[in-house]
């Protein structure tokens, strides 16, 4: 240390006595004969004494019992806490963070929503033997796959339609029910069905409509009259449409031995979107149920807004008739 | 201190005595604000207390107890200049000790008032020219000149090297030197 630079930078440490007794020595000694630097150490000084001039404040005399008073308090102090922490903006802002975060957990908890809570877009599978369950399940999500019940919610996009065919050779059991939802508003359809085209044919005609040979039940039990019959246009299928009071039940047919006819999808939008019957007056409401099953020639799908335990009566009377 | 952490009452009603007046200066001339000091010399002594078990031995607790009031200058100062880019007028808009008027301060009783006014504009100068100051250089002028604190010390209450306290020093030094040139005559 021997410029006048390296003794004016430790003239803090100096006047500090924060340095050791060797330095302190050197810049003694270095000051007894400079006098640039000897006047730097006067000015260090001087600044010291003006500074000076800004004199100590006394604290309040009963600060230390306010602080006790507010130790003891343990509801103030957060508040306190708070508003000397976080200006308002700061505050407002970690509250729009803090809404932006529950509201987005809201959507992600409604998106993740077990399927058990339904959606007007849903429809329920409910199982008519345990063994269609089985059956059902190879064709459907693993997810779904993990729920031991006897019904299940499905949306638009499952796999809605399965049919399950025992091994008798003629007739066939009910492969599988859905049911659709049980609203009384209507429901916007997103694409009107294929199955709604078509046009109303009186008995008579019903052969030369399609290339089977149809079944006409003249009427299904539990009091349900036929009230129209109906050639879906370009699927080669039947729409007999049989009413109770305000109860509808659709019976389709189709050949079972043709790939032109509707679709397990077709039937799944008529249930779950269709709520007017066209061509008709009749305001068919949330159809609901479909029960699914074949012979060896025909293929039946009904589909209604009975009770299910109706519909799964009508069922073996149909076969029988059809016997 | 550790005899309070390990549950000796009265010896914290002791260091809160042995601190007060120098945390409480330290915060004023900071913030040059004596009501805003009380405030958040207050609030430095319950952090104290909040923080007590968090507290370690190996530090001294002089730097422990000026790094939480050093915490809580910055976060008022830079809230200040928050609102002081707020305000239409570019000021800040908290009062400092300095928007008391001359009457208020000084006694009528006095026999030497003239002196008294003398003393008190150098005081305001004295303010002025350390608010020209960067926080960090007002700091280290702060701890050194008026807390007595040694350059190692305030280094560590600023978690910095006891070199870029120097240079803080020196900086400061030289700004004050020019703008209380009037006052450095002797």
């Amino acid at each position: 240390m021997n410029t006048c630079e390296d003794i004016q930078n430790e003239l803090d440490a100096f006047l500090c006595d924060d340095i050791d007794e060797l330095t302190k020595m050197e810049i003694r000694e270095h000051l007894e004969d400079c006098p640039s630097c000897t006047r730097a150490l006067q000015q260090h000084k001087r600044l010291s004494e003006v500074l000076q001039t800004w004199e100590e404040i006394e604290p309040s005399p009963n600060m230390y019992e306010q602080l006790v008073s507010r130790i003891r308090t343990p509801g103030l102090n957060w508040k306190a806490i708070f508003s000397n922490t976080f200006s308002r903006k700061t505050a407002l802002r970690l509250a729009q963070v803090a809404v932006i975060v529950i509201i987005t957990l809201l959507i992600n908890s409604w998106l993740q929503k077990p399927l058990s809570v339904r959606r007007e877009d849903q429809a329920t599978i409910n199982f008519f033997l345990q063994e269609h369950q089985g059956a059902v399940v190879q064709s459907i999500s693993a997810e779904l796959l993990s729920r031991p019940a006897t019904h299940m919610y499905i949306g638009r996009d499952d796999i809605l339609y399965f049919e399950y065919v025992e091994d008798h050779p003629k007739i066939t059991q009910p492969g599988m029910i859905l049911r659709g939802p049980k609203v009384k508003q209507q429901i916007a359809l997103i694409k009107a069905p294929a199955i709604i085209k078509g046009r109303i044919i009186e008995k008579p005609q019903i052969h030369l409509s399609v290339n089977f040979d149809p079944l006409i039940p003249e009427r299904l039990p539990n009091g349900y009259v036929l009230t129209s019959i109906r050639a879906i246009k370009n699927y080669n299928s039947l729409h007999l449409l049989y009413t109770k009071e305000l109860d509808t039940v659709s019976l389709f047919q189709q050949s079972s031995h043709t790939q032109e006819g509707l679709s397990a999808q077709d039937f799944r939008d008529y249930a779950v979107y269709c709520s007017q019957e066209p061509d008709t007056d009749v305001n068919i409401k949330g159809r609901g149920t479909i029960l699914a099953w074949s012979n060896s020639t025909i293929a039946f799908v009904l589909i209604g807004d009975a009770d299910l335990s109706e519909l799964m009566k009508m069922v073996p009377s149909i076969n029988q008739y059809n016997k | 201190m550790l005899a309070y952490v390990n549950g000796d009452e009265i010896a914290f009603e002791s260091l809160y005595h042995r601190y007060e007046k120098p945390i409480l200066n330290f915060i004023n001339r900071m913030l040059m604000n004596s009501t805003e000091a009380e405030t958040h010399c207050q609030e430095t002594f319950f952090r104290v207390v909040r923080a007590k078990n968090r507290y370690e031995s190996t530090a001294p607790f002089k730097t422990w107890i000026y790094q939480i009031a050093l915490n809580l200058c910055r976060d008022r100062v830079r809230r200040m200049k928050h609102r002081s880019h707020l305000s239409l007028n570019g000021q800040a808009s908290f009062q400092t000790d300095e928007n008391v008027s001359l009457r208020d301060t000084v006694s009528d009783s006095s026999a030497n008032i003239e002196k008294q006014m003398e003393k008190h504009e150098m005081q305001g100068f004295v303010k002025k020219a350390l608010a020209s100051l960067s926080q960090d250089e007002h700091f280290v002028v702060t701890m050194k000149e008026y807390q007595g604190l040694k350059l190692s010390e305030i280094a560590g209450v600023m978690n910095c090297p006891v070199g870029t306290v120097k240079s803080h020093s020196h900086r400061a030094h030289q700004k004050l030197a020019k703008i209380l040139a009037k006052y450095m005559k002797e």
